[in-house]
């Protein structure tokens, strides 16, 4: 008998080990998610995953799929809350979207999209932030940070290099560069660094690559986030078998 | 034939991009002007909203001390107010001077600027005064719906109006939804 | 003859490293002692212990930043800290603080010119029921009034070295206002201990007749182990430190893991504001916390033990240490304890400032040297905890309640309390009453009996719990402490009725958007939005509007933020709109939306900018102002 859980009313199988989220995507199945990443594992930070669970609230990044049980994941209060998530997130830093590089490429954006996010709701934070663009091929603008630690966890995971960290507490935490100088330029990040690649924002970029695909033309003008990871992660699935 | 529908618009710290999208309806403005009657507006040049109208669509976010004035007689004014595009929304481009206080702004603009002939803050009391930061709608006033983009696109105006017009929810299809 | 040179910052490390052998998961601990010793940990410091220790400089950075009491700032010869919880501002903290300031001539949260002295603010010290409290250079100072204001200012000012202040301003009290069935006679140290080794019978019994001396002795441990988690079990104790899970399952859970390497934690973070209990059982009944912990080694099988303090109790270092090496020496701790094959030892690390260490996985990590942050939730401290090992994590009280237990059985502990709430509780009673202090009750006392027995007659509210908790009204004085009904860590802070609970809500507000350790969105940014609508009500800004945000962003805070804090930390908006909605009413002045911000205001840099004051350079103010 195969292990299997309900996700919405729907039966979704799952193998051993696997979190709600990963079984969900296997089975074609989205549920919406920023600071996961197939390879980098889980982080639980973002929220955006959350389900509820015989009404207790889990993230699905981080909860094992159990036989059985049923999972509430796409009704209305939850997408409302994600969206409003969505809606923190925008507040809080300062996210310009005509004028940044990833627009278009954005999972932040897509993400807020797919959620129906037509405004910010809430009072925008206007914070002061540091923008970083020491190094000749890479830049940093806190400004777009949503401190999901994936470029912590892949430049320590898959560049060997421990680039990145966080500063502070709450509100006033920031993502950090492993440097004397506290600045990329010092530091050992590459172009080609894992790192870059896993920023679903535009706070880390390579310089030079911005706006080189025209609108219209752009990864999430084409299709919406929540197609375009099952088609991704059911592709994954079949070149790992 | 049934009341058209009385709309006013006006663009306040903004580019006047999102007017143009509204004009990029094309064709359908034919059929738009059959069943909405544009009152102050920069479209028909009218400076002032002549009395209670049915629909405000602001474009821009508020940066001076006019801009105050003018939203706030437009919320007064308006059975419903949109507020239009990324600026309307979040502040946008021109709130990237938040980062910056006001004086650092002036006196790269008017004393450090380059070319700067005489340097001076310009303090001539026709200007209107300009507010510290740069401010999104919803900040200022009760804001009922947003059209997102820069510019929100003709169709997302389109399927707005007509929404409204027919009395529906006039929330955008994902598909329509653009920060840019 | 010349004036020696100042240490340079090798010299001042080397002994703190050799100290802590030059662990690197001693971090957190080497940074205490530096900041202690320099009243910074300066950027280079910083760059040495990198090296040294051969971690990420980006990570030391990340531990010193997190912390409340670290900074690479130098903080001044005597760094004052007052505490600013709700009880010690009724108590005027805030007058006496301008008053210190201005004897000292420094501005709040600055160091004086002459880098002597800093005064800031910081989350409750834990001294509730002796307020206004304070820690000067880590020591606690209690009871200030304008008068030990004035002194201390003096002292400050005749740079009169620590050691030489008078004792009595950094006198503690730790006073037991009530005692039920297990404070009225406490245990002897080893009483719990000696029951619980006793469960394994006679080490060479029949039973054990055909085994190794060595095996019949391990047979002896587990057989005792076993039979003092049965008595665990029966006694229904639930834990102390909030969330009342039951102990024995927890401890069953280490029991059966199959890694021999477990670790027992005391958790004496104590940063629930409001809260003392823990401070006056690890100052009067140390012994008995640490019993109940040895007897949790015995019954789990682990060899060692970590408690964990919070920084503003590190005054009491010198007093467990004492209390650890007077056990070891008696046979309490250490090696074949009680001449039994029980191995179990304790070690004590220390907090530096932060409210989400109490939370068990962060606690974890700062143990480990770590930034304070939640783990996942899975896997559980019970399976994957301190160093990935099989970890107990209970409350002080919940140990010391452990030894009770083992020493005079579940049964008689259970016939305490209420059916799901067996035992009895440590109530830390605090704010406007006669006598602040702690009280032991059995589970099920009502609110009543605690106001009457504290002679708290005026009230109109209780926060139970601290600011995680609940606030109730008078309606609700009738209910139970239980964790059927009204759940607690023990707290109680009484308002009397000349009392505006907005003052209360603002400064729970405030301290949670300082304390959210930021890893989760929900959390982060919706304590910080919390926190100033608080503020636009506090200026006479807010609107029903904004009462609905409010309760809205509480909710999503509730159902996505990670941890207990942030899930918690709205409470006190939505109890206080539901129990006292006069304090928010009588802040409206308009049903209308209003603007966050003082427009008029906004135009200020504007005006002085460009000299102007005519009255297109006014915008008029939004609320309706009164005649
Ligand atoms: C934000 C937060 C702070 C906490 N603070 C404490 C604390 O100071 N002391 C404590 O014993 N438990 C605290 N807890 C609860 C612990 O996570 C954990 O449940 C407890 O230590 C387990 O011990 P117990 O079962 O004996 O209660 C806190 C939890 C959260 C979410
Ligand atoms: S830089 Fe990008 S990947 Fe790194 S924490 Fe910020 S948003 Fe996440
Ligand atoms: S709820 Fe708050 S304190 Fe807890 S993990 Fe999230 S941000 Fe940190
Ligand atoms: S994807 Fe699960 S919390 Fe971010």
């Amino acid at each position: 008998m195969t292990n299997a859980f309900h996700l919405d009313g729907l039966e979704v199988p799952f193998q051993e080990g696997q979190t709600i989220l990963q079984a969900a995507l296997a089975a074609g199945r989205y549920i919406p998610h920023l600071c996961w990443h197939p390879d980098l594992g889980p982080h639980g930070s973002c929220r955006l995953c959350t389900v509820v669970i015989s009404g207790r609230p889990f993230s699905s990044c981080t909860q094992p799929a159990m036989k059985g049980q049923a999972v509430a994941c796409r009704t209305p209060e939850l997408n409302g809350m994600r969206k409003a998530i969505m809606q923190m997130l925008f507040v809080e830093g300062n996210h310009h979207c005509p004028s940044c590089e990833k627009s278009g490429n954005c999972r932040l954006q897509a993400t807020a999209y797919d959620l129906g996010m037509q405004d910010s709701h809430f009072p925008h934070q206007f914070p002061k932030r540091e923008r970083d663009m020491s190094h000749p091929d890479v830049f940093l603008d806190r400004d777009r940070c949503i401190r999901c630690e994936r470029c912590v966890r892949a430049s320590r995971i898959y560049d060997g290099k421990d680039v990145f960290g966080v500063h502070g507490r709450g509100m006033h935490s920031t993502l950090a560069v492993n440097s004397p100088s506290g600045l990329l330029a010092d530091s050992q990040i590459a172009p080609e660094d894992r790192s870059i690649q896993a920023c679903p924002t535009g706070a880390l970029m390579a310089k030079r690559v911005g706006f080189v695909v025209p609108i219209g033309e752009r990864v999430y003008d084409r299709e919406p986030i929540s197609v375009l990871e099952l088609r991704k992660y059911a592709a994954e699935e079949v070149h790992h078998g | 034939m049934a009341e058209k529908l009385k709309v006013a618009t006006c663009s306040l710290a903004g580019c006047f991009g999102c007017h143009m999208s509204l004009l990029d309806i094309d064709e359908r403005l034919v059929d738009l002007l059959e069943v909405v009657a544009f009152d102050r507006s920069p479209i028909d040049d009218l400076k002032q909203i002549s009395g209670p109208v049915d629909l405000g669509l602001i474009e821009g976010g508020v940066c001076n001390a006019e801009n105050v004035h003018v939203l706030q007689e437009f919320r007064r004014l308006c059975k419903v107010l949109v507020a239009v595009g990324e600026c309307g929304i979040t502040g946008g481009i021109p709130s990237m001077r938040n980062g910056f206080t006001l004086k650092e702004c002036l006196e790269e603009s008017y004393i450090r600027g380059v070319g700067v002939e005489f340097a001076h803050i310009p303090d001539d009391p026709e200007l209107p005064l300009l507010l510290d930061k740069v401010r999104p709608l919803h900040h200022i006033v009760k804001i009922d719906y947003f059209l997102p983009g820069c510019p929100p696109s003709a169709d997302a105006f389109w399927h707005f109006l007509t929404a409204r017009m027919a009395g529906q929810d006039p929330t955008l299809p994902n598909a329509l939804i653009h920060f840019d | 003859m010349k004036p020696a040179a100042a240490p340079s910052i090798q010299e001042i490390l080397e002994p703190i490293l050799l100290r802590y052998g030059g662990r690197p998961d001693l971090l957190l601990q080497i940074l205490i002692a530096v900041q202690k010793k320099l009243s910074c940990v300066p950027p280079a410091a910083i760059a040495a212990l990198a090296e040294r220790l051969a971690i990420p400089l980006v990570r030391v950075q990340g531990v010193v930043s997190f912390y409340a009491f670290l900074s690479t700032e130098f903080q001044g010869d005597y760094a004052i800290y007052l505490s600013d919880n709700i009880t010690d501002q009724m108590l005027g903290s805030r007058e006496l603080a301008a008053h210190l300031c201005g004897k000292l001539g420094v501005s709040l949260g600055q160091v004086r010119a002459d880098g002597r002295v800093s005064v800031r603010f910081t989350s409750c010290t834990g001294m509730c029921d002796q307020g206004p409290a304070g820690l000067i250079n880590f020591r606690p100072v209690t009871r200030l009034t304008r008068d030990r204001m004035e002194r201390i200012a003096d002292l400050v000012n005749a740079r009169v070295p620590m050691e030489d202040w008078p004792g009595e301003l950094f006198q503690v009290e730790t006073a037991m206002r009530r005692s039920d069935v297990v404070f009225r006679r406490p245990l002897k140290p080893g009483e719990g201990l000696r029951a619980s080794l006793e469960r394994g019978g006679e080490i060479l019994s029949t039973w054990a007749e055909d085994l190794a001396p060595s095996d019949a002795r391990k047979h002896h441990l587990e057989r005792g182990g076993a039979e003092t988690l049965k008595e665990i079990y029966k006694s229904g104790l639930r834990g102390r430190g909030g969330a009342g899970f039951k102990t024995g399952i927890k401890w069953q859970s280490v029991r059966g893991a199959s890694d021999p390497e477990r670790y027992v934690l005391c958790n004496a973070d104590e940063g629930e504001p409001g809260t003392f209990k823990d401070r006056v059982l690890l100052t009067d009944y140390a012994d008995m916390v640490f019993e109940g912990m040895t007897i949790c080694g015995h019954a789990v099988g682990a060899r060692k033990g970590i408690l964990y303090v919070r920084q503003e109790y590190a005054y009491l270092e010198e007093h467990l240490e004492g209390v650890l090496a007077r056990r070891r020496e008696a046979g309490l701790l250490g090696e074949n304890i009680l001449d039994s094959a029980l191995d179990f030892d304790i070690g004590i690390h220390f907090g530096a400032g932060a409210y989400i260490c109490g939370m068990e996985s962060a606690m974890i990590k700062s143990i480990e040297g770590r930034r304070g942050i939640p783990r996942q939730r899975w896997p559980l401290p019970v399976h994957h905890g301190y160093r990935r090992k099989p970890t107990v994590v209970n409350n002080v009280e919940t140990f010391a309640a452990a030894a009770v237990i083992s020493a005079r059985g579940g049964e008689w502990y259970a016939r305490n309390g209420t059916a799901e709430s067996s035992g009895t509780k440590l109530f830390c009673v605090s704010g406007d009453c006669e006598r602040p202090g702690i009280y032991e009750y059995p589970w099920g006392v009502t609110v009543r009996e605690v106001l009457r027995d504290c002679g708290a007659l005026e009230a109109q509210g209780v926060q139970v719990g601290g600011p995680s908790g609940t606030l109730i009204n008078a309606g609700d004085f009738d209910r139970e402490i239980s964790f059927e009904d009204l759940s607690s860590v023990g707290t109680m802070m009484v308002f009397a009725k000349q009392r505006d609970l907005f003052d209360a809500v603002r400064n729970y507000a405030q301290f949670f958007r300082h304390e959210s350790c930021g890893l989760c969105t929900s959390c982060r940014i919706g304590t910080t939005l919390l926190a100033n609508y608080v503020e636009k009500f506090a200026k006479g800004y807010g609107s029903p509007v904004d009462l609905e945000e409010m309760q809205g962003i509480g909710q999503i805070m509730k159902t996505m933020s990670h941890c207990g804090l942030g899930q918690t930390a709205s409470l006190h908006i939505s109890d206080s709109i539901a129990k006292f909605p006069s304090i928010w009413a009588g802040r409206m002045r308009t049903t209308e939306f209003i603007p966050a911000f003082d427009l008029d205001g906004a135009l200020a840099e504007a005006r002085s900018l460009t000299g102007r004051t005519d009255a297109d350079a006014h915008l008029p103010h939004p609320v309706p102002q009164e005649a």
